[in-house]
């Protein structure tokens, strides 16, 4: 009875309990965004320090040539599913020679952002987490504090910063892993034309889809970061807290990023269509 | 500096063969009485709770954005009433199984990865293995059950989700005929791609719970250890599915 009672009352505070971490995850973007200026005087060196790391990832990532290495390989990987699906596609319907422009559109607009968006949020956002739930677990945070050290600007955004630095390489080699996917899937597996594949993947390769889409993972990393160091920075509960923050910090963030992304490819493309077959 | 490399090159390919050996023994354990049925429906229930919202909003975001933008394709051919069959092919043939991935790796896997590891680190594990109890038999062989039930649910409900989605989408927002949009759903989607999908869902299910729980059972070095433990598993649960989805993909497209 006593279980019953407890659910009926657990239910009840449930609305006024999320409105409040809603609002406790307000505050502490308002913190780390309103600290921007501060970390980049005080802090210039660990910026620097944690764009290295990131890049490159520690532990057993690093072996396996850290985050540049896994966002390329899933890219390239997605690009060439696109690739593929856009050929048997269009084999189908008997256009196969068209397929490199399937392949242009779904890897600069669609494959590369949003996979890209998935890497980044299980490689960079869940490796901040683990580390600063560890440090917030060691009371390395509040030794910190009691340096007399704002611990906030120190170590969340710093990374925040960090995070919109390291992406725009990443970046760069995640398009290109998608572009070199389409190539070799193209033109050495299904054996498509390579001047075929020049003439109408860079024909309907629009320069803007690709600056679009990486404004689409600007937005998503900010907000992967954002999310990923208020888990790590809040973790509680000792060493198994520390897991179940990056276990709950990817779920928020693999939701929120494919909003916002939806939300940004919907505000971008309704209004500027770059895509024109017909000239 | 030789010996150094080599053990580089060595420790993930052990880890690998670790995690192999861990699998077998699973199946073995699979058909040794009495399965832990208890454990697995209430497994499965953890699964479904902590992916729901992240499944939703995910396909969302995912399965539409591509309706959206294939659509806007579709209306510059002036071939709009492919739309349905452009929604098939996204949420029933690559799409879905990609979001099935995302949310089996980033919520059911983490899920039980921290789960397991918070075990493992209270040496709850070790205590079950003193009692005689093989943790494979009573932890490991009922997570892989609900994770490969649990995917394969998820996947059904993905694919639906996007189909209905993409119907609101294409017709409401961007003027797609709704009868041409349901009629031409089959057009490159029958059950064949539909049977091919839910393999593809039952392997993401299998591998991502073979990485979890191998990951999770691992754990070493204090709280630094679990958060690390989790973030691995997530990022090579993510890094192996997507080659395999092109495998399968690859496979599809030779036979079918």
């Amino acid at each position: 009875m006593s279980t019953l009672e407890q659910r009926v009352r657990g239910a009840a505070s449930a609305p006024s309990k999320a409105l409040e971490t809603v609002g406790e995850q307000g505050v502490f973007y308002a913190r780390v965004l309103g600290n921007i200026p501060r970390a980049l005087r005080k802090h210039p060196k660990e910026i620097v320090r944690l764009v290295a790391e990131l890049g490159m990832g520690t532990g057993a990532l690093a072996l396996i040539g850290g985050s540049v290495v896994i966002v390329a390989s899933i890219t390239f990987f997605a690009g060439s599913v696109a690739a593929a699906q856009g050929f048997e596609s269009s084999k189908n319907i008997g256009v196969s020679s068209l397929s490199p422009i399937l392949a242009a559109f779904f890897t600069a607009r669609l494959s590369t952002p949003l996979l890209a968006g998935v890497a980044l949020a299980v490689t960079l956002g869940a490796a901040s987490t683990s580390q600063l739930g560890a440090m917030r677990i060691s009371e390395e945070i509040d030794a910190i504090e009691v340096m007399a050290i704002p611990s906030l600007p120190y170590l969340a955004t710093t990374r925040v910063i960090a995070g919109m630095i390291v992406i725009t390489p990443l970046y760069i080699c995640a398009t290109l892993a998608g572009f070199l996917a389409d190539y070799l899937l193209l033109v050495k597996f299904y054996s498509t034309g390579a001047g075929d594949f020049q003439h109408y993947f860079f024909l309907y390769l629009q320069p803007l889809d690709v600056v679009f889409s990486y404004i689409q993972v600007l937005g998503m990393v900010a907000v992967i970061m954002l999310v990923h160091t208020f888990y790590g920075y809040t973790a509680k509960g000792g060493p198994a807290g520390v897991g179940e923050a990056v276990g709950r910090s990817v779920r928020t963030s693999l939701s929120a990023v494919m909003i916002v992304n939806l939300l940004i490819g919907m505000s971008i493309y309704s209004n500027v269509n770059t895509f024109h077959l017909a000239g | 500096m030789s010996s150094v490399s080599l053990g580089a090159v060595a420790r993930p390919l052990s880890a690998v063969g670790d995690a192999g050996a861990m699998f077998l023994d699973a199946m073995v354990a699979l058909f040794t009485k009495p399965f832990a049925w208890r454990e697995c429906v209430q497994q499965a229930w953890f699964i479904v709770r902590v992916s729901i919202i992240p499944t939703i909003l995910v396909m969302l975001g995912f399965t539409l954005l591509v309706i959206f933008e294939v659509n806007l394709l579709l209306k510059d051919l002036g071939a709009l009433d492919l739309a349905g069959g452009i929604a098939g092919i996204a949420s029933v043939q690559q799409i879905g199984p990609f979001v099935t991935v995302v949310v089996v790796a980033g919520a059911g896997g983490t899920a039980i990865c921290a789960d397991l590891g918070a075990r493992t680190i209270r040496e709850e594990i070790d205590a079950m293995r003193v009692l005689g109890i093989d943790p494979i038999h009573r932890l490991v062989v009922p997570r892989l059950v609900a994770a490969v039930g649990v995917s394969m649910v998820l996947n059904i409900f993905i694919c639906v989700g996007g189909l209905v989605g993409g119907y609101f989408f294409s017709v409401y927002l961007q003027g797609a005929n709704p009868g041409s949009y349901v009629q031409s759903i089959t057009l490159f989607t029958g059950p064949a791609e539909l049977v091919v999908c839910i393999i593809k869902s039952f392997v993401f299910g299998l591998v991502a719970g073979v990485i979890a729980c191998y990951r999770g059972l691992n754990v070493a070095g204090g709280s630094k250890g679990v958060g690390d433990a989790v973030n691995q598993a997530v990022v090579l649960t993510v890094a192996v599915l997507v080659p395999i989805s092109l495998v399968i993909s690859l496979i599809q497209f030779a036979v079918l």
